[in-house]
């Protein structure tokens, strides 16, 4: 081959890969309207795609501990016959090894990273313009996974717990007009741990503000962006 | 001309994946240096990423392209249509 292609075909390579890097950005964390399997999903993700880019936007620059996963859209519960459409959000909460949380037992690791993450994720995906209103949108769902505590740092183990609740309990839970005990009993709970489906856990509800107070030291927000 | 603009071209893409690289380990020395833990008992939360009076900046391009070289590499964990359906 001559030098001539060789240098041609390693020009489109690392083009290609940069422009790979470049293109990387909120939008890719929405899940594409065609991915969602039923006619109701389609529709929903296509109207409400302007909130739903809002949303990873805002999470991609002010949370930049948490990483969307598998496309913010418009889920379902598995294996339900019912089409109850869940305005939907899965992150992953980067966290480093800690002895305290390791301690925890895992009711507990899972209630602390619920308060911590899904209470404010389950506050942001309510107050989405329209939502509320839609009888087509069922409830809300939030997935959060760690690594899970002692796993292998080459190939960690996941911890998943993923909710689902009706949109009246999570308005009235976020309102304070119902109790975290009853919501919880209300809501959908799932707890996976590596490859395993764990099923329901005992977990609590209680205040914790990290989210909307804390600042990561040395982080720049990029120009233009605000999170409030 | 055209093997001058490929060069060129491949000049410039190395440049710009040398700069993600630098980058990336940026944000490694940022993360190794992190306690990020949520505690069942309180709020605490700590995060430092000042060591030896350095103190790195981080942007979110940076966790980015750390996130694309696929930091935590292959993981244990279930079928997400397991936990969510499309």
């Amino acid at each position: 081959m001559s030098r001539r292609k060789v240098a041609t075909a390693l020009a489109v390579a690392i083009v290609s890969m940069a422009v790979t890097f470049a293109d990387a950005g909120p939008a890719d964390y929405v899940m594409a309207v065609e991915k969602h399997t039923t006619p109701k999903g389609q529709a929903l993700a296509a109207k409400y795609r302007p909130q739903l880019l809002e949303f990873s936007d805002y999470v991609y620059h002010c949370l930049p501990y948490l990483e969307i996963r598998n496309g913010l859209g418009f889920k379902r519960v598995p294996k339900e016959q019912a089409d109850d459409r869940y305005a939907s959000v899965w992150v992953r909460a980067e966290q480093a090894p800690d002895p305290t949380f390791a301690a925890l037992p895992i009711e507990r690791q899972a209630s602390a990273m619920f308060s911590r993450y899904a209470v404010p994720m389950l506050s942001r995906l309510a107050a989405l313009p329209g939502l509320d209103s839609d009888p087509d949108v069922y409830g809300f769902s939030v997935a959060v996974e760690w690594v899970k505590p002692g796993s292998d740092p080459n190939r960690p183990t996941m911890e998943i717990l993923a909710m689902f609740a009706d949109k009246a309990s999570t308005k009235a839970f976020l309102g304070k007009k119902l109790p975290s005990a009853e919501y919880v009993q209300r809501m959908k709970l799932k707890f996976f741990d590596g490859d395993k489906e764990v099923g329901r856990i005992p977990i609590e509800i209680w205040d914790d503000n990290f989210v909307g107070t804390y600042k990561i030291p040395g982080y720049e927000l990029e120009k233009g962006k605000v999170c409030s | 001309m055209r093997f001058k603009i490929a060069t060129v071209a491949a000049l410039i893409g190395v440049a710009f994946l040398s700069g993600a690289c630098a980058t990336s380990e940026q944000w490694a020395e940022w993360r190794a240096h992190t306690t990020h833990f949520a505690s069942g008992d309180h709020g605490m939360f700590s995060l430092s990423n000042n060591m030896e009076g350095r103190n790195p900046k981080v942007t979110r391009l940076d966790v980015e392209n750390s996130r694309t070289q696929n930091w935590w590499g292959k993981t244990i964990t279930v079928e997400p249509g397991q936990v969510i359906q499309n």
